[in-house]
């Protein structure tokens, strides 16, 4: 046998097992199934097999949207709320920029929300005279989740907004990301200010919005240098001011 | 083209004909439906009530934990419905002002957390089933109802650190059981990370209690 055979591997399921030789060209191609059977095969230029798996209509309601954001280790979420506690180094974003995670913000800001009601809790219990009554407030517990997760969430869309109009090409989830892991700082700093006195709260709070804030632009500094002084001014001072309003919001609702 | 042939010969040909394979011993004899249909209540409701507290026992007694985990793949979520309704009952009933507020927050975050800890070990690579976990978290549960029992009958003029005791031992039960299952769920690098939001989950529900 002396005719050139090319061999394509196809699926079993794909097109019938027996077709007619189409007049294609001299060479003969031989099309070889699973099952070991040799037919002749369809010509060259018919359109691959279709693709048998099934694309969901809206897939935003599927797990496996989600899936890809939440790919990291234990080591790697250590090693990221490490560095977020160091605010004037910029590793964090070119590390989460391949692989931004959503797991961390989510997991922060709920921890966050609890430590926000203990912490409270505590501070009314040292503050309060020996007579009053023990009353625990189950609404702040309303209000906390209420309060972080909008701004957890809704804030990184908006600077996400603002920073591709300026003409940025970064995404939802690694602004999300950055933002996320900024607001650890606010998790010791809310435990620590049950202890009672105004000033260490003032002190720690404080701290805590600076050291977000500056966390949150040296790691966008990169996409921040791109633009001219003016913008990059306007995102800066918005970056801040959001902080500075969650710090102060915290300050009077819980403490 | 040439054709393959040959034999084929197996070694242990005596074996063929006895073919073992490992079988989990039922757990209780099912009934089929036209059987159950006909039966008393009473016997139904003691069947359920039979296989709450084996499920309970199971998730209490750490001792029982080293046998086969298969025994919980039958979910069911009575068990964790009664357990959070009585928790939210002792916890709601200390409190006769806001009652409602304490009891539906308890319920609610009891459930809403309960699936939140699930869904983040389904998205971390978990392959269980959602109402399963549901179903052990939510028997885990049940040591923190004992505290809350206790922390009722030790009354208000008890000690802080008493009650504070109670209120640790409690989750300390209750997390250690959740947190052997939880394990079987994730692979070695992800642990912690599925472990975590089960331990924050009950440390929520433990403030309540001693909060309350």
């Amino acid at each position: 046998m002396d005719t050139n055979i090319r061999l394509y591997n196809t699926p079993a399921s794909s097109g019938p097992a027996y077709l007619p030789p189409a007049p294609v060209s001299a060479d003969s191609v031989i099309n070889v199934s699973q099952e070991g059977q040799t037919s002749a095969a369809a010509p060259i230029n018919t359109p691959a097999p279709e693709n048998k798996s099934i694309i969901p209509v809206c897939g935003l309601f599927t797990l496996d949207y989600y899936k890809p954001f939440f790919n990291v280790t234990t080591s790697d979420v250590q090693e990221r709320i490490k560095q977020a506690f160091i605010p004037n180094r910029p590793h964090f974003f070119p590390t989460i920029q391949s692989n931004p995670d959503v797991y961390g913000p989510f997991w922060i800001y709920t921890s966050l929300i609890f430590m926000l009601a203990v912490a409270s809790n505590l501070n009314y219990i040292v503050q309060k005279k020996s007579g009053d009554p023990y009353n625990f407030d189950f609404n702040c517990i309303g209000f906390a989740t209420s309060v972080i997760y909008s701004f957890g969430f809704i804030l990184p869309l908006i600077l996400n907004f603002i920073l591709n109009i300026f003409g940025s090409k970064t995404r939802y989830v690694e602004i999300l990301c950055i933002y996320g892991y900024s607001t650890i700082v606010f998790i010791p700093a809310a435990l620590l200010s049950s202890t009672g006195w105004s000033i260490v709260e003032w002190a720690l709070l404080l701290y805590a919005g600076g050291s977000s804030s500056v966390f949150l632009m040296t790691n966008l500094w990169t996409e921040l240098e791109k633009y001219i002084l003016n913008k990059r001014y306007i995102i800066m001072g918005l970056i801040a001011a959001s902080q500075f309003l969650l710090v102060l919001i915290i300050k009077f609702r819980f403490f | 083209m040439a054709d393959l042939e040959g034999t084929v010969s197996l070694a242990n040909a005596d074996h063929l004909n006895t073919v073992t394979l490992p079988v989990a011993p039922p757990i209780q004899p099912q009934k089929s439906i036209d059987d159950s249909l006909d039966e008393p209540i009473v016997e139904t409701i003691m069947r359920d009530l039979q296989m709450i507290w084996f499920k309970l026992q199971y998730v209490l007694n750490p001792k029982m934990q080293k046998e086969a985990g298969a025994k919980l793949r039958d979910w069911d979520l009575w068990g964790p419905l009664l357990i959070c309704l009585f928790l939210a009952m002792t916890l709601g009933f200390q409190h006769s002002s806001s009652t409602e507020g304490i009891f539906g927050t308890i319920f609610v975050l009891v459930w809403l957390g309960a699936f939140v800890v699930t869904l983040n070990a389904k998205l971390l690579g978990s392959n269980t089933s959602i109402l399963r976990s549901v179903c052990v978290l939510g028997y885990c549960i049940a040591p923190l109802d004992i505290s809350a029992v206790l922390l009722v009958l030790m009354g208000k003029e008890m000690h802080f650190v008493f009650r504070f005791v109670a209120a640790a031992l409690g989750y300390a039960w209750a997390s250690f059981s959740s947190i052997s299952f939880m394990s079987t769920l994730l692979p070695e690098e992800k642990k912690l990370l599925g472990v975590f939001p089960v331990l924050l989950f009950y440390l929520v529900l433990a403030w309540f209690v001693l909060m309350a």
